[in-house]
């Protein structure tokens, strides 16, 4: 490893440098401990304690254009998994990491040209493998990242809850967290209890179908900054966030004269959701990877056509094991809320036959005011 | 020298209560109770206030010295029980005091001369043989007036426990304590470590009385050593509301508004504290804080919900009196001119623990999962300099448009940012550091008009009280919503992370860190924001925004 401090301004994989790299003039920083976070030490360390892994994933960095719904390209970044074998290239959101209680994990991480980490978000882990660099370091060349899915939580002696973590999560790039993660280098992470998909957690409620609704936001302003921009000093802007496209799961919502339509349902058979009137609910794992508050509508909960149970956040079943802790609970009419980075997992419990309308809005971090309207839809059969 | 001075008066008022008490009953046992000294009107009031003039500086001495030995005990007039106890010692201190004097008092007299009014006549024979069966003025020599030190002294000891008491009761009673929020970079003038040391083994002998509140916390029980490190003890607290500039991260000065404080050994009434100090008290007490609107403009004073002092004028100073409300976290400041004077600077955090003195957020939480050993309070805002240079210059702020148009280009954890407010050296306070199974209490507190979403990395945390209230159910989250004006108060239980891969698996926290250390790395995680807009400064410089770094330590 090696104290790395000659970033320049380049976008990823790119050489112009026309945004955001050198300072502007603003006054000196001469304090030694401003650097203390600045120059955060690189390179491509062997994993401590390696074992042989259950599960294994090599995740390389990519940049590739997508066409959102006016037409227009927009570029992403991501980690593709080159372990499975597909033709088909990711491009949002990045590959699926998916394991189970009990798995040995690794997560190999090719970052190319350029630093980048891998953060397995809500995973407890060692810093060596939290995939920060001021904690720890940026991955130049490569690196494992070791974890154990679902190890029991916590000794048995002790009074609070214990968890084995089955549930719902993220990973992301946590190298200049506020542009990477932007650019699209984010993915699920989905810990299966040890008897493996089907149900959410041990000893929790069985699914037979289950969405990943991550709700997105995109700024294409941002896409002309570089891989360090905003990390050197000066002002690249990234304050400033005013998005205009927006996903679920990589499904964009319908445009008219350049803004969302707030009309339109998305109708991706992806995202749109079935669950059996009185039969196996569908799962929802609900994920928030914008940047500001997004307000989630059940319009089934209203009409009385549909249940909709909170049964985890963050991965972390409710599973009353505690005095005053949490237990599932159904959804009440109206909006209900999830901050940027949060998860929560859904039972979607139909009460009758039909089709009902969910809205999303995404909101902005400070005025409050909707930046753009997502819908799709919750089918009881 | 504000709070100096407020404090000396105390003092000066309790001292000159007791010399003159004390002396008072002196004149009255040896005029009439006892020995029957005889003199005109004129001559027993001289004779007191001579007397008691001169036992100004003993009694002065013998207060400080009492207040000292409580604070030392960890005696803050918590309970019922312990509101004799400073009294007792300075009563204590005055008898020790008063046998050498006495003896004085008799030189003095003879060095005076028998003059009316201020000599004694002849003692005569009278109830004082009854005591002790002698007129100790008689006596001579060292024995001879030492033991008439010690009758008199003796004498004085109800006395003067009972004026101390008195003026215990008159007192009104606020438990309000300030932790100053150390918000420059400045050198912690006790290391981390030595603050757990109050918070663990060290608080036994805090924990007398109600003592237990000062061993919450590293930085508390900082601030309990500050406060007994000097013979004083804390019971009120003068806040004043000032302005300045403040330094942002990458340089650029900042006009904000803020607090001064004068409490106890502390005097920074002229300072730019933002956020203010945090007060803290328990849910059985009142609350007397006084304010000083040193701003050009009036503002309130206002915790929402509790009390509001309405518009202090500038240059005015108003008392806030109110009962603690229900246990948990407050915002107080000025919440007059919608969000934008808390903004601006006007903020700080009242900390309420329970009536019980336990160590639990709330007392509906079940003691055996739910206690903590440490806490802390991380205050999010965030800085629009567009903004605070329109209060500079005098200039009215709309808070529609406040709203609409702010778009902050600095974001800090307790008035710091980036990595001055992730190491324990610049920022005691939000840097946290404890060893492997020592629950902190978290109050993550959002006083800015940004919606932000505090991620923690290593451990998830448990949402136990928003916004004062317990929550139904306790979800146990990596990622909260603290939305403007919310107070979380989240337990971070300091467990060994389970995911990390370690063989043989840790059995104790010093096992998993001699495993991490061995990569060269630390028990370390940060806490950031996830609406990453706020991990910058300026527009730019990640990672330099809202965030700090926790620490699992091996003591």
């Amino acid at each position: 490893m090696s104290k790395g401090s000659g970033k320049d301004g380049d976008r990823d994989e790119r050489d112009d440098d026309d945004h955001g790299g050198g300072g502007d003039g603003h006054a000196a920083v001469d304090d030694p401990l401003f650097y203390w976070n600045t120059t955060p030490v690189e390179g491509s360390p062997d994993t401590p304690g390696k074992v042989r892994p259950d599960k294994e994933f090599e995740m390389n960095f990519f940049n590739r254009d997508l066409e959102m719904p006016d037409g227009r390209d927009v570029e992403f970044w991501g980690f593709e998994d080159k372990l499975i074998d597909s033709d088909e290239d990711v491009i949002r959101p990045s590959s699926l990491i998916r394991v189970s209680e009990g798995d040995i994990v690794h997560v190999t991480l090719k970052p190319s040209k350029r630093q980048h980490t891998i953060h397995l978000h809500g995973i407890e882990i060692d810093s060596h493998n939290d995939g920060v660099g001021h904690t720890s370091f940026e991955v130049t060349g490569s690196y494992t990242y070791q974890f154990h899915a679902g190890a029991p939580f916590r000794a048995l002696d002790d009074p609070r809850p214990k968890t084995r973590g089955a549930g719902t999560y993220i990973y992301h790039c946590h190298v200049n967290t506020v542009l990477h993660f932007h650019m699209g280098m984010w993915g699920g992470l989905i810990v299966d209890p040890a008897t493996g998909p089907g149900t959410a957690f041990h000893n929790g409620p069985d699914y037979d179908d289950e969405r990943f609704w991550f709700i997105g936001d995109v700024d294409p302003t941002w896409r002309e900054l570089g891989h360090a921009a905003g990390m050197k000093g000066g002002d690249a802007g990234l304050n400033v966030f005013r998005p205009i496209y927006f996903d679920i799961t990589g499904v964009f919502q319908p445009m008219r004269s350049g803004r969302t339509d707030p009309n339109a349902v998305i109708e991706d058979p992806r995202i749109t959701a079935t669950a059996p009137v009185d039969g196996v609910p569908t799962l929802v794992r609900l994920g928030n990877s914008g940047y500001g508050p997004q307000e989630i509508t059940f319009h089934g909960i209203a009409d009385g056509s549909l249940d909709v149970e909170v049964i985890a956040s963050d991965g972390r079943a409710f599973d009353n094991q505690a005095p005053n802790y949490a237990q599932p609970f159904l959804l009440p009419p109206g909006p209900f809320v999830v901050g940027t980075a949060e998860r929560y997992d859904l039972l979607l419990k139909p009460r009758r036959r039909g089709t009902s309308l969910v809205t999303i809005e995404q909101k902005d971090w400070i005025s409050g005011k909707v930046h753009g309207v997502l819908q799709t839809t919750v089918t009881g059969v | 020298m504000i709070s100096a001075h407020h404090r000396e008066r105390r003092n000066l008022d309790s001292a000159v209560a007791l010399a003159f008490g004390v002396s008072l009953w002196q004149l009255w046992l040896h005029s009439f109770a006892l020995e029957g000294h005889s003199s005109s009107v004129l001559g027993h009031l001289g004779h007191w206030l001579r007397d008691g003039s001169l036992l100004i500086v003993p009694a002065y001495l013998a207060v400080r010295c009492g207040r000292w030995i409580a604070g030392r005990l960890g005696d803050r007039r918590g309970g019922s029980g312990s509101i004799a106890a400073e009294p007792a010692w300075i009563a204590l201190a005055l008898f020790v005091a008063l046998v050498p004097l006495v003896g004085l008092h008799g030189v003095v007299d003879r060095a005076l001369g028998g003059g009316d009014p201020f000599a004694e006549l002849a003692p005569a024979p009278g109830a004082g043989y009854l005591l002790l069966g002698t007129d100790v003025h008689q006596a001579s020599g060292l024995v001879g007036n030492l033991t008439h030190g010690l009758r008199d002294a003796l004498l004085s000891l109800p006395i003067a426990f009972m004026v101390g008491l008195a003026a215990a009761l008159l007192r009104t009673r606020v438990e309000v304590v300030a932790t100053p929020v150390v918000d420059d970079i400045v050198p912690a003038s006790m290391s981390k470590r030595e603050f757990l040391k109050f918070g663990g083994a060290g608080a036994a002998a805090l924990t007398l009385g109600s003592g237990g509140l000062l061993a919450a916390s590293g930085r508390q029980a900082h601030a309990a050593e500050q406060a007994r490190a000097t013979p004083w003890l804390t019971d009120d607290i003068e806040l004043f509301m000032n302005d300045g500039i403040k330094t942002m991260i990458d340089g650029v000065p900042v006009y904000s508004w803020g607090w001064g404080l004068a409490s106890g050994p502390v005097d920074e009434s002229d300072a730019l504290h933002v956020p203010g100090p945090v007060l803290w008290t328990y849910g059985d007490e009142r609350v007397r804080v006084g304010v000083t609107n040193n701003l050009a403009e009036p503002h309130h004073f206002e915790i929402e919900g509790v009390v509001d002092s309405g518009p202090i004028a500038p240059g005015d100073r108003v008392e806030v009196e109110f009962d603690a409300p229900s246990p948990g976290t407050y915002i107080y400041g000025d919440g007059s001119n919608g969000p934008v004077n808390r903004a601006l600077g006007l903020h700080g955090v009242l900390i309420v623990m329970p009536a019980d003195r336990s160590m639990r957020a709330h007392p509906s939480l079940d003691p055996e999962h739910w206690s903590f050993v440490t806490q802390w309070v991380w205050i999010c805002n965030s800085i629009d300099p567009r903004f605070n240079a329109r209060a500079h210059a005098g200039l009215p702020i709309d808070p529609v448009r406040f709203l609409e148009d702010f778009t902050p280009r600095y974001f800090t954890l307790n008035g710091r940012m980036g990595s001055i407010a992730a190491h324990e050296e610049t920022a005691p306070d939000t840097f946290v550091g404890d060893v492997e199974g020592n629950a902190a209490l978290i109050r993550v507190v959002n006083v800015g008009v940004a919606t932000h979403s505090p991620h923690y990395h290593g451990n998830h945390v448990y949402l136990l009280l928003k916004n004062a209230a317990p929550t139904s159910p306790i979800m146990w989250k990596d990622t909260l919503l603290l939305e403007p004006g919310d107070r979380m108060d989240v337990m971070l239980p300091y467990a060994i992370p389970p995911n990390a891969v370690h063989f043989p698996p840790p059995q104790s926290g010093r096992d998993f860190l001699k495993q991490l250390h061995g990569t060269e790395m630390e028990g370390k995680w940060p806490m950031h924001c996830h609406v990453e807009m706020s991990q910058t400064a300026g527009g730019g410089l990640y990672p330099q925004g809202l965030l700090t770094d926790w620490q699992m330590e091996d003591l």
